[in-house]
């Protein structure tokens, strides 16, 4: 029998009650889990979305309505002319739903225009050229459609072909339907509009030196806003909703877990009172008592924070495969974000130890022989 | 069996030496003990007997050093106990404490509550496993070793207590009414096992009790009544 | 002091009348106002609609509509499934007279749509050609009949009944108006045997250049026992139409209309 056999039988000892404080911890910790991974997931796919794209700023009137209004196509030579813009491409995006999916992003670029290169073929081909009725599916949206290549898809009245699907390296872009810039325009009697402009600037460029750029192009074009693509999330309402609220209900969830915690160990004290008074008749030292008490919460930490994980990814993973929610959400559920929620348990479990280890140290051994 | 014969064969070292001692509780209204004076020497079998409330419990409190006096001097082998000592250590490794309701803890495991005293003096869990075995079956328990309290007997509880006493081979054994919870049989053989304990391993065993029968048994017997030394018998004490 | 009090307390009085007057609208005036939103020139709005009767279906839409103080012309196209596309309806009414219209089922059926077959099912869906073509908001009698919380909003809920110049399949609508978007949440039509025939419930919003439109709806229909959701994805104000997009034969083409100046 060894010291941590100790701390182990004092959970033991009452299963249902550290069972269910347990339960409490681990509910918490599911919470941050989700709500931490969902938000970041958020964000690091859109980064990820940019970074693999090579986007340093967004060109579009995002915020104003369902989906971004349509401006003139010309605004893009503008944009180009702005000094430190090195590339644009010009993109038409909409946001709806294709055959019977739920709603989904359909993107079409301007024929051999950067947003096209890094799109990896997982199988079929690129369309041919931008007039080719075809169009790719990334990933997700593929499975969303259930589509292979070769099946046909109908975009508003046309019906085109899917040629290939792809992995964009990002949420965003496996989620979407993606085509011509021109066969869209067609398709949807868009001639001549375009409504998003993706836009490079020189390589190395630092964040403030892309805001430059920024101003520079808002300047020439009232029509839409420019925004670094790292700003283009932030100063999504939505995403800072998200964020706010994901990050108040996990600082919630985690009081909630000290004070379930806490409550449990006084409790353990209390009822305790005895065994430590005799423990400390045989010799043992007062260290040793707040040892054991401190151990005990925070293996309890431990244990929820592992457990809350497990369900946390499990929630997720549930949430995930909704329909209507498939493909828009990828979740960051990385190791770190797990060390992170399981260090954050233990803390718990140690912060609320501290009191009742405070307690138990101040019993006296002379009530052992009381009783 | 004959007490005075051991109390012969032990040089007279003196162990504890009280002076005047005195302990109040509730700000004075409780007068536990009023004065006592007393020297016990190291090997002897003392018996402290007197009616409840006599102070015979405080006593044996402030000799296992879990309270301390309110006033006047307790030494332990010529060190002050409130001063010289550290408290925790000394109850770890100079006294064995027996209690009349046993007090094992139910979580753990005959052997494993024998092991519990060892972990402030014993870094090695195989050492500590062992010897509490060996403990075990010098109290006659080698077949109980992995019962749980709440599956042994009041008998076997007291014996797995009073090898939890032995773990870590203290200088004294300090008996609080060990026979108190016990049926006649079971009191008679663990009163039976204390003995050989003080006269095999030359422990000094102070018992309270409040049986006269179970007093007799020592070679010296204190007699306590409100707070304060009476009387004070050695020699031959069996009717 | 005595003075200032007072001075404060007409202040208030005067701004919680104003205020009154402001939220508190007549029925003629809310359903004008609501008429005038409805009847807001050329749009075209595509929308996904899933039917829930014994079997799920789905259907991609979309809508031309040309409405105006003089008139509505309404085209519903059917663009996927494939083996339903170019299925279309053309419906049109002018003030004071019953709506009439077309039906056209590839490759050239056609058939007309007469007034008293207004009560049939828009391409088996939960609502009826009445329900499209007609604009309750412009009927004759209009009335508040109360207010109500529909999706923790407070609504006023108008009662409006066809006037003697009307023809309509329902006796009375009424529509739960969210007075400070200017939507309706909810509207229910009964028969003149004063039956619940319809139930349509916004069940999302949104804002489209500060204007507020319901984008999903759920239609039910007790006596079916079936309902249909309709999920709006785009709309577009301010198309060009010809008048030829409006005739049966402009209904047997499927084209999407060219974006005009927005």
């Amino acid at each position: 029998m060894t010291f941590p056999t100790i701390i182990v039988r004092g959970l033991m000892r009452r299963p249902v009650r550290t069972g269910l404080t347990l339960f409490g911890i681990s509910i918490g910790i599911a919470a941050v889990v989700a709500l931490v991974g969902v938000s970041r997931g958020f964000e690091t796919s859109w980064n990820v979305g940019m970074r693999t794209r090579h986007i340093d700023i967004v060109v579009s009137t995002l915020g104003s309505g369902i989906t971004p209004k349509p401006f003139d196509a010309s605004v893009r030579d503008r944009v180009a002319a702005v000094p430190g813009v090195t590339d644009t491409c010009a993109l038409f995006v909409d946001f709806t739903s294709v055959e019977d999916s739920p709603m989904l992003i359909v993107s079409a670029r301007e024929w051999g225009g950067f947003s096209w290169n890094h799109l990896k073929i997982v199988s079929g081909r690129m369309p041919n050229d931008a007039t080719e009725p075809a169009v790719v599916l990334g990933r997700t949206a593929a499975e969303t459609l259930k589509k292979k290549v070769g099946d046909p898809i109908q975009i508003d009245i046309r019906e085109l072909k899917v040629v290939g699907i792809v992995d964009g390296g990002a949420l965003v872009e496996n989620g979407s339907v993606m085509l011509s810039l021109d066969l869209m325009q067609e398709i949807t009697g868009n001639e001549g509009r375009i409504n998003i402009i993706d836009v490079r600037v020189k390589p190395g460029s630092s964040e403030e030196e892309i805001q430059r750029v920024c101003e520079a192009i808002n300047r020439v074009v009232p029509e839409a806003k420019a925004m670094s693509a790292g700003e283009h999330i932030a100063s999504s309402e939505a995403y800072r909703f998200v964020q706010a609220m994901s990050w108040s209900t996990s600082l919630l969830a985690v009081i909630m877990g000290v004070l379930g915690v806490m409550n449990t160990m006084l409790m353990t004290v209390f009822e305790r009172k005895q065994e430590i008074c005799i423990l400390l008749a045989i010799g043992w030292r007062r260290r040793r008592i707040m040892l054991m008490i401190l151990g005990e919460s925070a293996l309890l930490g431990l244990l929820g924070g592992m457990v809350g994980v497990l369900i946390g990814v499990l929630g997720v993973k549930a949430i995930h495969g909704l329909p209507g929610i498939r493909g828009l959400l990828d979740p960051d559920l990385s190791p770190r974000l797990f060390v992170t929620s399981v260090t954050i348990s233990i803390g718990v479990g140690v912060l609320s130890g501290l009191y009742p280890a405070w307690r138990s140290s101040r019993l006296t051994p002379s009530l052992a022989l009381q009783g | 069996m004959n007490a005075a014969a051991s109390n012969a064969a032990t040089p007279q070292t003196c162990l504890f030496e009280a002076v005047g001692l005195q302990k109040e509780f509730d700000d004075g209204r409780v007068q536990a003990l009023r004065g006592v004076d007393l020297r016990i020497s190291e090997g002897e079998f003392v018996s402290i007997i007197g009616p409840s409330g006599c102070g015979k419990t405080t006593l044996l409190q402030m000799l296992g050093a879990l309270d301390h006096p309110s006033s006047g001097e307790l030494k332990y082998r010529g060190k002050s106990m409130l001063h010289g000592l550290d408290a925790a250590t000394y109850r770890a490794r100079e006294i064995g404490f027996i209690f009349q309701a046993f007090h094992l803890l139910p979580t753990f495991t005959a052997v494993e509550n024998v092991q519990l005293p060892m972990l402030e003096t014993t870094t090695k869990a195989s050492e500590r496993r062992e010897r509490a075995a060996s403990l075990l079956k010098s109290v006659g328990l080698e077949h109980r070793t992995d019962h749980f309290p709440a599956k042994l007997s009041g008998g076997e509880r007291q014996r797995v207590a009073i090898a939890r006493s032995l773990a870590n081979q203290p200088s004294v054994l300090l008996a609080d009414e060990p026979t108190g919870n016990l049926d006649s049989e079971n009191a008679v053989m663990i009163l039976e096992l204390l003995i050989r304990i003080h006269r095999e391993q030359k422990m000094t065993l102070i018992l309270v009790t409040h049986d006269l029968s179970i007093a007799r048994q020592a070679s010296r017997m204190i007699e306590m009544k409100d707070g304060r030394v009476i009387n004070d018998l050695r020699g031959a004490l069996r009717p | 002091m005595k003075n200032r009090l007072s001075t404060a307390f007409a202040c208030a009085c005067v701004a919680s009348f104003s205020l009154a007057d402001d939220t508190a609208m007549s029925a003629s005036q809310l359903a004008a106002r609501l008429n005038a939103l409805q009847q807001d020139g050329n749009s075209h709005v595509r929308l996904k609609m899933e039917i829930h009767a014994a079997a799920r279906e789905s259907l991609q839409l979309q809508i031309k509509q040309r409405r105006t103080s003089s008139g509505t012309d309404i085209v519903y196209q059917i663009l996927w499934p494939k083996e339903r596309a170019g299925e279309s309806v053309l419906l049109r009414k002018s003030p004071g007279d019953a709506a009439r219209g077309t039906l056209f089922v590839p490759p050239n059926t056609l058939r007309a749509i007469e007034p008293a077959q207004l009560k049939e099912p828009l391409f088996g869906s939960d609502l009826c050609y009445a329900d499209v073509i007609d604009n309750f908001f412009a009927w004759d009698q209009q009335a508040i009949v109360g207010s109500e919380v529909v999706d923790r909003t407070t609504c006023q809920i108008l009662e409006s009944r066809p006037g003697r110049g009307e023809r309509s399949p329902y006796a009375v609508v009424r529509s739960w108006i969210d007075t400070r978007r200017l939507v309706p949440l909810r509207i229910e039509k009964y028969s003149s045997a004063g039956k619940l025939m319809r139930r349509i419930e916004t069940t999302r919003v949104v804002s489209d250049d500060g204007r507020h439109l319901p984008a999903n709806l759920t239609v039910t229909s007790p006596q079916r026992a079936s309902s249909t959701e309709i999920d709006g994805s785009r709309l577009r104000r301010g198309v060009a139409y010809t008048d030829r997009d409006f005739t049966p034969e402009g209904l047997k083409e499927l084209a999407t209309p060219r974006a005009g100046a927005d």
